[in-house]
């Protein structure tokens, strides 16, 4: 049966964009035939079909379907929190999925433990390398399979952790020196290489150039490249999408958990990327006509920033904060947002550049001082750095205001401090039993606020939040932002930085972009768009508004 | 993780809210079972003269516990104790015996306490030697240089206020036959209840707990991290120092070997009261606890005549299962 | 890659300044005392401290991979005497210093068994559960001696003691075997890389798939062997087994190993570092004794001494990772 002509034009073009082969296509266009298969395609080395996976309330993967290939270069493209990485723990065994199956060469199986996954052949490099320091890197390379019995065979480990990094093409990281010596980069080939000593048949690399320079990604995907040829198939996780194209051949994109298109890399751009991973959403507590928050009157900023270069991090960042202002920053991981963000607290010391706090040049070399000066950060890692586990809420809430609250009489103090928690446990609707309740059994959205109230009640005119609704509750998100739109216009400065490009658009009245260390480009809000961010972020172009 | 369960039902919610009780008194209830245990097995063991005596034997390790719970609440530790406790008791006895009054003589003592527990901070937050190295240095030194200076002699204790304080005992009552309570006794109790009062209410107090909990986030919350572990080493030698009169005390005779070994009961203690080693954990007034508990056990064994030797060996292996206790307790917590 | 190599050829550059750092100041120290006192650098004199300080060396040894491995182990003395008191217990009974011999080494390869039974299987802090062992295997020897030594007179045992080449006896030997299998153990076999590998990173360790849990149960085994043979040169030296035997052996260990430059953190270190830091220990304690000092006095200069090698070590530390 042949088929009307507009019948033809889409089935091929459904046809070329899930993938199958050109043959194919060309047949079941031509001839009319369903689903001819070329005997070209080989069954896909790992193939997971409707994978599901629930946490709580929280649907992280909805019926996900992924295969890899054999000799390719798979991308896994994402936002945060769209079930990249849970999917890749599934695969590395460190989570049961739900439901669904996974195959290896067309077998089914199952994995209990990630040794399991290892020992199947799938090696995953994450983000948070696993080398152990004090190690040497043939002695890392070999790390629990050492060869010999009670005696270790030194040599022979040497010989081929030798001949692995040659294979790989860096024979010339030594292979005798502690990891710890080796820059990044270095280590994360180390690394690579210690997963590919177990010969897998899948790699799987998250986020692997984050923190690597131009020259040591090509280098890696020199490596990748010589990998595939070896026909390893290869998932390569990454939010940048230059490199994506350039060097990878095929991508899937997730977003909230679903997967929204496998397709071939040949013929994609950039925008095309970027239109597939924002895709639509309605953030509904977001008000699209908003007016704009009224201004103070404003006489000199309240903090600047001149030339402000940290390491290889941030390079030559110049920007002013005036009153009653909300700043967003965002950029890609590593792009030195977070680092811009802790210089400004005083946590990073070597900084260089002028920083001027209400006109007058300081020099923040520690968060006490800058505390002093006026400025708050609630960072991106509420447990370690945010909030004193084993501490209640009062405590937490009263601890960086503590000399407020000097005791005259034994028992004043008190009262007082408890009624200053209560106002901000009430203002920001902070869901615990009581004050007293340890803050390590809050929800994070609610730890999250807990941390916003100690800076509040310590009455800053600066606040830097770094991530502030990650893991949050949606809830609990829109609490946190009217709270932070309060603050702006009782005439508090605060920065933002957010990889979350909807919420960078909602609450900031301007917007810096970080590229690779320096400013891409600053935006009023009014003229940003996710698009044009995101085309800034990933150095695309520069958007000229 | 842990999400809030919304209005769970009433029943469940009340068991474990006893749980939480019990797991967070654990100590008291175990110190209380003790008693009734001790009390039904052992007779006389009940009685207040048994009791007064029990806090007596504890007077010194408790007074050591106090500064060594603080110290341990930073997340560090100070072996040097025992030391501490001999340099200023050998000086304040040798300083009497030379005919000095007893303000000097305690000044100095107490004085030379504190310019150790200085070096001890200077040696771990400044200098960056860890502590438990750190204070094993000074353990050693500090004894050696005590008896230097007091040219290695015996010193008789005779002065009149030391005197007082170790004999003289709040009124007894006779007709429910209530001795008085030995005013060494009374004095190690208020020192504790200063201190309790004083950790939970003052801002050195809130801040330790800051920086033994999470250091990091105590110093992103402008607590001075580093003088807070300091003036903790410094409290926990001053204590140490005024265990050392104590000591004085009670023995009236200062002999090379005061001292040795108490760090390492006086960590007993502070663990059995339920402080944690890595710190942020724990409260002063538990250590008091931990230490009766200790010679609680010590005292029973003595009146069930269980040969003095075997006492050391019950200690070690009470400590270990108040230990083993506690993580039980918490892992049944936590499932 | 040059950043790197730089990087590495400070690292190393730090670490042997730590290592001669102190062989200089034991050189030092050695000179002093024999300008003090000529009899100090005499063979007979030799003897006596190198036997003095053998067990002080092995139970070092031990240490060593202790704190490499973050397992601080605070009881080798304590056990070390009760193990002791079983060999005379044994011998007494028995007649047969074969069968006390191995019970008494066996007895203490049981205690550090149980006490890696309580921190793996329990999970509880090495610090505590070694302290605790600390307390109630001392209180346990005590008990069972009822506080007084027991004799243990036997030749074979007394060899070990007696002066075999010159002035040197065969516990010296002792010794030196004790050391060289801890260095093959623990640069050529699986639980030294273990050891450095859970002291540097135990998450990492135990996700490369090795099983730690087990390797401490190995290890405070091997704790176990090397306390027994220590408590075997310092019976055969006392001829006795007393309850009171190497109080504070563990200290002294704890600081030979520290001061000779192995990091208190673990992960690093080398027993070439801890005989130094031993022999410092040792030439400092038998110099100061040769000078007739009071103990008191020995203290203050050992204390002294110990606390200048750990504030040069550290300072020396600081500069080197600038």
């Amino acid at each position: 049966m042949s088929l009307t002509g507009m019948q033809a034009w889409q089935k091929a073009c459904n046809l070329i964009i899930k993938g199958d082969s050109w043959e194919s296509s060309f047949l079941t266009l031509f001839f009319g035939i369903e689903g001819f298969v070329v005997e070209s395609a080989p069954p896909p080395l790992l193939d997971m079909q409707n994978i599901s996976k629930r946490f709580g309330s929280v649907i992280a993967l909805d019926q996900v379907n992924f295969a890899a290939q054999r000799g390719e270069i798979h991308a896994l493209i994402g936002q945060n929190g769209a079930g990249k990485s849970t999917l890749m723990k599934i695969l590395a065994g460190a989570y049961l999925p739900d439901s669904g199956s996974i195959h290896l060469d067309s077998i089914p199986v199952q994995f209990q433990h990630p040794r399991d996954a290892l020992r199947q052949g799938i090696g995953i490099v994450y983000q948070d390398l696993s080398l152990v320091p004090k190690l040497g890197v043939a002695e890392n390379i070999f790390l629990g399979r050492e060869p010999g019995g009670l005696f270790i065979r030194q040599n022979e480990i040497l010989e081929r952790a030798k001949t692995i990094l040659q294979r790989l093409g860096v024979g010339d990281i030594p292979v005798q020196v502690r990891v710890e010596t080796l820059s990044l980069a270095q280590q994360q080939l180390v690394e690579i290489a210690k997963v590919l000593a177990y010969e897998p048949r899948l790699l799987v690399l998250d986020e692997p150039t984050a923190a690597l320079a131009q020259e040591e990604t090509d280098l890696l995907f020199g490596i990748l490249r010589g990998l595939r040829a070896q026909e390893i198939a290869i998932v390569y996780i990454s939010h940048r999408f230059k490199e994506i194209l350039q060097h990878c051949d095929r991508a899937t994109v997730l977003r909230n958990g679903q997967v929204i298109k496998t397709f071939p890399l040949a013929a994609v751009s950039e925008d095309e990327l970027i239109e597939l991973t924002i895709g639509e959403k309605i953030e509904h507590f977001f008000h699209t006509t908003q007016e704009p928050a009224p201004k103070q009157e404003t006489s000199g900023a309240v903090l600047e920033v001149e030339n402000l270069s940290i390491g290889r991090a941030v390079q030559n960042v110049s920007f002013a904060l005036q009153r009653g202002e909300i700043v967003g920053i965002t950029g890609l991981l590593g792009a030195g947002q977070n680092a811009l963000a802790r210089a400004l607290f005083g946590v990073i010391p070597e900084v260089s550049g002028t920083i001027r706090v209400k006109g007058q040049p300081v020099l923040l070399t520690s968060p006490k001082q800058a505390i002093r000066l006026g400025i708050g950060l609630l960072t991106e890692h509420r447990k370690t750095e945010g909030l004193v586990l084993e501490m209640n809420v009062r405590e937490n809430i009263t601890l960086p205001s503590l000399r407020r609250f000097r005791r005259a009489a034994l028992f004043n103090a008190n009262r007082r401090e408890a009624q200053a928690a209560q106002a901000y446990i009430g203002q920001l609707h902070i869901k615990a039993p009581s004050m007293n309740t340890k803050v390590n059994t809050l929800s994070g959205g609610n730890q999250q606020k807990v941390i916003l109230a100690k800076w509040l009640l310590r009455d800053l005119d600066v606040l830097i939040f770094i991530s502030p609704t990650q893991g949050v509750d949606v809830g609990a998100k829109a609490e946190i932002y009217e709270e932070l739109r309060a603050l702006a216009a009782a005439g508090k400065s605060i920065l933002v930085v957010s990889e979350e490009l909807i919420e960078i658009l909602g609450i900031s009245d301007r917007i810096i972009v970080m590229d690779r260390g320096r400013i891409g480009q600053i935006f009023a809000r009014a003229d940003a768009t996710e698009e044009a961010l995101t085309s800034v972020m990933q150095g695309i172009r520069e958007v000229v508004s | 993780m842990t999400e809030n369960i919304l209005n769970p039902p009433r029943a469940s919610q009340r068991t474990r809210r006893l749980r939480d009780l019990a797991a967070n008194n654990s100590t008291l209830l175990v110190a209380l079972l003790l008693l009734v245990v001790f009390g039904l097995t052992a007779s006389n063991f009940l009685s207040a003269n048994n009791i007064f005596n029990i806090f007596r034997q504890m007077s010194v390790v408790a007074t050591l516990g106090i500064g060594m719970t603080v110290v341990i609440l930073i997340g560090g530790i100070d072996l040097s104790v025992g030391s501490v406790l001999f340099l200023s008791g050998s000086l304040t006895a040798a300083q009497l015996d030379a005919g000095y009054p007893i303000t000097t003589a305690l000044v100095v003592g107490l004085g030379s306490a504190l310019l150790v527990g200085l070096l001890n901070g200077v040696l771990i937050e400044i200098v960056g030697i860890s502590p438990v190295i750190a204070t094993l240095g000074t353990l050693i030194g500090v004894r050696g240089l005590a008896l230097v200076l007091i040219n290695n002699a015996q010193i008789q204790v005779t002065d009149p206020f030391i005197e007082w304080m170790a004999v003289t005992r709040t009124p007894g009552i006779p007709s429910i036959n209530l001795p008085g309570l030995q005013f060494m006794v009374l004095f190690v109790f208020i020192l504790y209840a200063i201190m309790a009062i004083f950790m939970r209410q003052s801002q050195f107090g809130r801040q330790v707990y800051a920086v033994g909990g999470n250091p990091v986030a105590a110093r992103l919350c402008g607590v001075p991290v580093h003088t807070i572990r300091m003036l903790a080493y410094l409290l926990c030698s001053f204590t140490a120092g005024i265990a050392g009169i104590l000591m004085i005390a009670s023995t009236a005779v200062v002999s090379p070997n005061l001292g040795v070994g108490s760090e390492f009961y006086t960590i007993a203690a502070v663990v059995l009261g339920g402080t944690r080693l890595s710190g942020g954990v724990g409260r002063v007034e538990k250590t008091l606890l931990g230490a009766f508990i200790l010679y609680m056990v010590l005292n029973y064994m003595t009146l069930r005549r269980i040969p003095t030797e075997w006492q050391q060996a019950a200690t070690g292996f009470l400590l270990l299962g108040a230990v083993l206790l506690d993580r039980f307790a918490q892992r049944g917590r936590s499932s | 890659m040059m950043a790197a190599s730089s990087t590495q050829r400070r690292a190393v550059l730090s670490r042997r300044i730590n290592e001669y750092g102190l062989l200089v100041a034991l050189i030092a120290l050695i000179v002093l005392f024999t300008a003090l006192n000529p009899r100090f650098l005499t063979l007979p004199n030799f003897g006596t401290l190198l036997e003095q300080n053998t067990p002080l060396l092995i139970i070092a040894v031990s240490m060593t991979f202790a704190i490499i491995s973050r397992n601080i182990d605070l009881a080798p003395a304590s056990i070390l005497a009760l193990s002791g008191v079983f060999l005379a217990l044994v011998y007494t009974a028995t007649g047969s210093i074969l069968l006390g011999i191995a019970v008494g080494i066996l007895s203490a390869v049981l205690v550090e068994l149980f006490n890696a039974l309580i921190i793996v299987r329990g999970g509880i802090n090495p610090l505590i559960v070694t302290l605790a062992c600390w307390i109630w295997a001392r209180g346990l020897a005590v008990s069972l001696t009822g506080a007084n030594s027991i004799s243990v007179r036997d030749p074979l045992l007394d060899f070990l003691t007696r002066p075999l080449i010159g002035d040197f006896s065969p516990a010296i030997g002792l010794g030196i075997v004790a050391f060289f299998i801890g260095v093959i153990v623990l640069n050529r076999t699986r639980i030294g890389r273990y050891t450095f590998a859970m002291g540097s990173d135990e998450r990492a360790t135990i996700q490369a798939g090795v099983p730690v849990g087990k390797y401490k149960f190995l290890l405070f085994g091997m704790f176990g062997c090397f306390v027994g043979a220590a408590m075997l040169v310092t019976v055969s030296r006392l001829g006795a087994a007393a309850p009171d035997a190497a109080y504070g052996l563990e200290l002294d260990a704890i600081v030979a190993v520290i001061i000779g430059g192995n990091p208190f953190q673990g992960g690093d270190g080398s027993l070439r570092r801890t005989l130094i830091g031993v022999l410092f220990i040792a030439v400092l304690n038998n110099g100061l004794g040769n000078l007739g000092m009071m103990d008191a006095q020995i203290a203050v200069y050992k204390g002294l001494a110990i606390i200048l090698a750990l504030v040069f070590g550290a300072l020396s530390a600081k500069a080197a990772s600038r």
